[in-house]
């Protein structure tokens, strides 16, 4: 390796690789633990200090240390080295503590490849539209340093730079349809290979399949897209918009949980529908769960899925991948209205469960004569006591609904929910917790709506005799006076939202309108690329007119379309061009033209140099023009000039000629 | 491009070493330029496809992508790989001649015809270390290559091989050149400069007939061909026209160099020790001749002479 005095010495191939890696490293920052990301860009900072001559690099024992250990760190941290996050701070760490042993050509073609696979591990993480566009902006630096390490001794040079991303530019156009082709018709295999680890795509979801209200102190907002809905006639009003999710009906005294539970069809189901019918089509990201979610109530159960003894709707496999199903929903229903099937554990507490809340029901209970009336009483204490809405609650410790009822009231949905029904369990009136989403905003920019993780919602439902399962929201019932501002509750609230939206600039409201457009936008992103599957690539080709799919036609189109389209590069990288000083010439005849214009013709046998002399002594005023051209034309001829400076002298030529005053 | 049969394509010979010699030029053209993955490339490959089996099993939709667009450039990069060393056009240049034991230096001239500047075009002997050139558009460059000169006599100058693994070192495409050409190796030169004894001189073989330099003998006129610097100018300046000022050789000064003057010694030093001579007669201005028992060069000087003399000498045998 060359040891220079400046940064400025650097070789290029091992600058343009360095700064490769930290673009790849740079996606991985905000999940990799912090030592990691500092062990990484210090160890980029070290190599090129190294390239520019300032430090040695570590020996042998050094580096043998550093890797002992940060396996056993990353052991620490991940208590493994599989899976999505530890597999990729692994490979992450080859690559970083690769840079310390780069001397070969060998080495160089490990980092670079060990670049091209931590680039894709990024995908796992994010599959946005802007990723995207970085990583084939990426790519194409990288691709540039392979070239550029043709030129091992070539130093870094703004010229070279440009040289070699140019090519690389070019083999990324060239390659481009042939990826598209691969893209397209590559036989996609449907499921894992192997078994994918359990954090293959963990922490997508603002639900769980199990509730603790009190534990948690503060909801993480996070604004990631859950799901997207196309409707095909009428939107629902707002108040209806309950995106129905898992259904717990187990307390343990502090916690909620769903059960897996059996399986029911929907005929099981007394389900008496109203009049209007909603039909939607949802397009849902992949949480790696089972839930499907439906406006309450749905009537259909799409391919592939069941429903629950809960009116759950369940996918029979967990859902990595983004997934769009038709639906059917009433939002007028009557569920169950006559018999209750399982009664017993709607209604089960753990005794001496809440036992001051349990003399507030039985007062509640002394003063009303039906079930219908002692829901409203409860959800009128919750109204008229000083009950708040907050994001960040206290903690809950010993029993969470006393606390919650009587001490603190302040709490989110889960915590009303949560208390509202074991109130209702404690009156003897089956209840359970339903979470979900509440909500969704129309993007006006496209037809659809959007419903984000911070829609997140939890509610009850009471099952009354006569009427069956009916939804009772106590959230709603919170004045939105006492809803924090800037609590999700806030945004769904519509008098809430008018107020915000009033106080807000202008700048704001345009933001508003631009965040739409980009969610239209990764809207199509998502169903066409992202989501991109075996049931899209099979539609498609049905559009196309190729009915009997199967893989062995669909290899056979690939490699007919793939030997189509290599032709056709082959023919435009392999056609004959001009040869480089054609355009010299033309350009020279130009500039004679523009002369003889003015009366003075080039004999044929003439040299450029003696006709030049010769206009010089006709044509004075343009003596300096006349020369410079003539003598840009001959070192363009006849000098032995690299294609960089041809290109640039060649430029300035052209340029002579045309200002030339013919 | 001359026709290449199926047969010829696919023979493995070829492949290795490329065709029979051939005369000059020679244009690399799709039948004799080869093309096969480099290290890295089967590396690259691997690699790709451990990427693809990732996307696959995490149905990672730009993890495909990815792999894809890779998988293409590396594929677009055999075509540039390949048209760089297309249509290359090959000569080499004259060789000159050496002694043995020195280094002949082959000048190649490389041809661009073509409309894209080559880069990193390789080019060495099937036992040495490649060296890279560029050749702009429309342009040619001398590429001079070494090799030593071991044997004396005509030598066969060999295979050379262009290749090049430009632009992204995933492939090497290279094309043999078996070229009909040879170059002269002269004997190396024996240490022992002496001259032989002027006693060995044989007068009686030949007259001399006014064609030596050393002794005037008078004036002739003029001939086409006569060298100017025996041109009589005193005479031309007082008009009395061109004429030619005659000399006659040194009779002592005039050596033969003879094969049997070196008898009981093989016959590879007996034609190194001439060689020596032969330099040695040369810069001491002699006039001398060579005796080869199947040659006899008649007496003569000037570098001419002298390269005859040791072509006479490389070739023997």
């Amino acid at each position: 390796m060359r040891r220079g005095l400046s940064l400025l010495r650097i070789p290029q191939a091992n600058g343009m690789l360095l700064l490769g890696v930290l673009l790849v490293v740079l996606p991985h920052l905000p999940h990799l633990p912090w030592w990691l990301s500092l062990a990484s860009l210090a160890v980029l900072g070290w190599r090129l200090l190294y390239d520019a001559g300032y430090v040695p690099l570590p020996n042998r024992f050094v580096r043998i240390a550093l890797v002992v250990l940060s396996i056993l760190a990353l052991l620490l941290t991940y208590r493994t080295l599989v899976g999505r996050e530890a597999g990729t701070a692994l490979l992450l760490l080859m690559l970083t503590l690769k840079l310390f042993e780069m001397r070969s050509w060998r080495d160089v073609t490990v980092v670079l490849f060990l670049g091209f696979f931590v680039m894709v591990t990024a995908f796992l993480f994010s599959q946005s539209l802007l990723m995207a566009v970085y990583t084939v902006g990426v790519v194409t630096l990288l691709v540039a340093s392979m070239i550029s390490f043709q030129y091992p001794d070539q130093a870094l040079a703004w010229q070279y730079l440009q040289r070699d991303l140019r090519l690389a530019s070019r083999l990324f156009i060239q390659a481009l349809p042939l990826a598209l082709i691969l893209f397209v018709l590559f036989p996609r295999i449907p499921g894992p290979l192997w078994g994918l680890p359990d954090d293959a795509s963990a922490g997508r979801t603002g639900l769980s399949d199990e509730m603790e209200p009190g534990r948690i102190s503060r909801l993480a907002d996070f604004s990631a897209v859950a799901f997207r809905v196309q409707f095909d006639d009428a939107t629902p009003p707002p108040a209806q918009r309950y995106w129905r999710g898992p259904v717990m009906w187990h307390y343990d005294g502090r916690k909620w949980r769903t059960h897996a539970d059996q399986i029911r069809l929907p005929q099981q189901f007394n389900l008496t529908p109203g009049d209007r019918a909603v039909d939607y089509q949802v397009t849902l990201e992949p949480h790696n769960r089972q839930w499907l979610f439906a406006l309450d109530m749905p009537i259909t159960v799409p391919e592939g899925a069941q429903l629950s003894s809960e009116y759950q709707l369940l996918s029979r496999q967990r859902l990595n991948d983004i997934y769009r199903y038709n639906m059917r929903s009433y939002t007028d229903y009557q569920l169950e209205a006559d018999m209750l099937a399982g009664r017993a554990r709607y209604v089960a507490l753990p005794t001496q469960t809440s036992p001051r809340t349990r003399e507030l029901v039985e007062e509640l209970v002394q003063k009303t004569d039906s079930p219908d009336q002692l829901v409203q009483a409860v959800l009128d204490y919750f109204a008229e006591k000083p009950f708040y809405y907050t994001r960040e609650p206290p903690l809950l410790f010993d029993d969470p609904v006393d606390e919650f009822v009587f001490e603190t009231r302040r709490g989110y949905c889960e915590h009303y929910a949560s208390a509202f029904t074991v109130m209702m369990r404690q009156a003897g009136i089956p209840a359970r917790v339903v979470t979900g989403y509440y909500g969704g905003e129309m993007n006006p920019l496209a037809d659809y709506m959007i419903v984000r993780q911070s829609d997140a919602h939890a509610w009850s439902e009471v099952w009354l005799q006569g009427r069956g399962w009916v939804r009772i929201d106590p959230t709603g019932v919170i004045p939105p006076s006492r809803v924090e501002l800037g609590a999700d509750l806030a945004q769904r609230q519509p008098e809430v939202r008018s107020r915000l939206d009033a106080d807000r600039p202008w700048w704001h409201r345009s933001l508003r309108q631009a965040d739409y457009a980009w969610d239209a936008l990764n809207n199509r992103w998502q169903q066409w690329v992202i989501g991109y599957n075996q049931a899209r690539q099979n539609a498609l080709l049905r559009a196309l007119g190729i009915d009997h799919i199967n893989w062995r036609t669909l290899v056979a189109l690939l490699l007919v379309t793939l030997v189509a389209a290599l032709l056709i590069i082959a023919v435009l990288v392999f056609r004959p061009g001009p040869v480089a000083g054609d355009r010299t010439n033309r350009l020279y005849v130009r500039f004679l033209r523009k002369l003889a214009r003015r009366g003075i013709i080039k004999a044929p046998a003439e040299t450029a140099n003696d006709f030049s002399a010769r206009a010089v002594q006709q044509q004075p005023a343009i003596a300096d023009s006349i020369r410079q051209i003539t003598q840009e034309y001959l070192l363009l001829r006849y000098a032995a000039l690299d294609n960089e400076e041809r290109r640039q002298r060649l430029k300035h030529f052209a340029r002579a000629v045309r200002d030339f005053a013919g | 491009m001359p026709p290449v049969s199926l047969a010829q394509r696919f023979n493995l010979a070829r492949f290795f070493q490329g065709d029979t010699p051939s005369p000059a030029p020679w244009t690399l053209h799709r039948g004799n330029v080869y093309i096969l993955p480099t290290r890295q490339g089967v590396f690259f490959a691997v690699t790709l496809v451990v990427i693809l089996l990732g996307a696959i099993n995490y149905n990672n939709s730009l993890g495909y992508f990815l792999t894809f667009l890779l998988g293409s450039i590396a594929v677009v990069g055999i075509l540039h790989t390949y048209r760089n060393l297309l249509q290359l056009q090959v000569r080499v240049a004259h060789i000159e001649p050496v002694f043995a034991g020195g280094e002949v230096v082959v000048p190649i001239v490389l041809n661009n015809p073509g409309p894209a500047q080559r880069n990193r075009v390789a080019l060495g002997f099937a036992d040495q270390a490649p060296c890279q050139h560029e050749i702009p558009s429309g342009r040619h460059t001398v590429v001079r290559l070494y090799r030593p000169a071991t044997a004396r006599g005509r030598q066969p100058l060999g295979r050379f091989t262009l290749s090049s693994t430009f632009p992204l070192g995933l492939f090497r495409a290279w094309s043999h050149v078996v070229p009909d050409e040879y170059y002269l190796v002269y004997p190396a030169p024996a240490a022992d400069a002496r001259l032989p004894q002027t006693s060995l001189y044989m007068a009686s073989l030949l007259g001399d007939h006014g064609i030596g330099s050393d002794d005037f003998a008078g004036l002739r006129g003029y001939r086409s061909g006569d060298s100017l610097k025996h041109v009589h100018w005193k005479a031309l300046a007082r008009e009395q026209g061109l004429l030619t000022k005659q000399f006659g050789g040194d009779r002592s000064q005039r050596l033969w160099l003879d094969w049997r003057m070196l008898e009981g010694t093989g016959s590879e030093t007996r034609l190194s020790q001439l060689c020596r001579w032969v330099i040695e007669a040369e810069q001491q201005g002699m006039e001398y001749g060579l005796w080869l028992p199947d040659q006899i060069i008649e007496p003569g000087r000037g570098p001419q002479h002298q390269q005859q003399c040791l072509q006479a000498l490389a070739l023997f045998g």
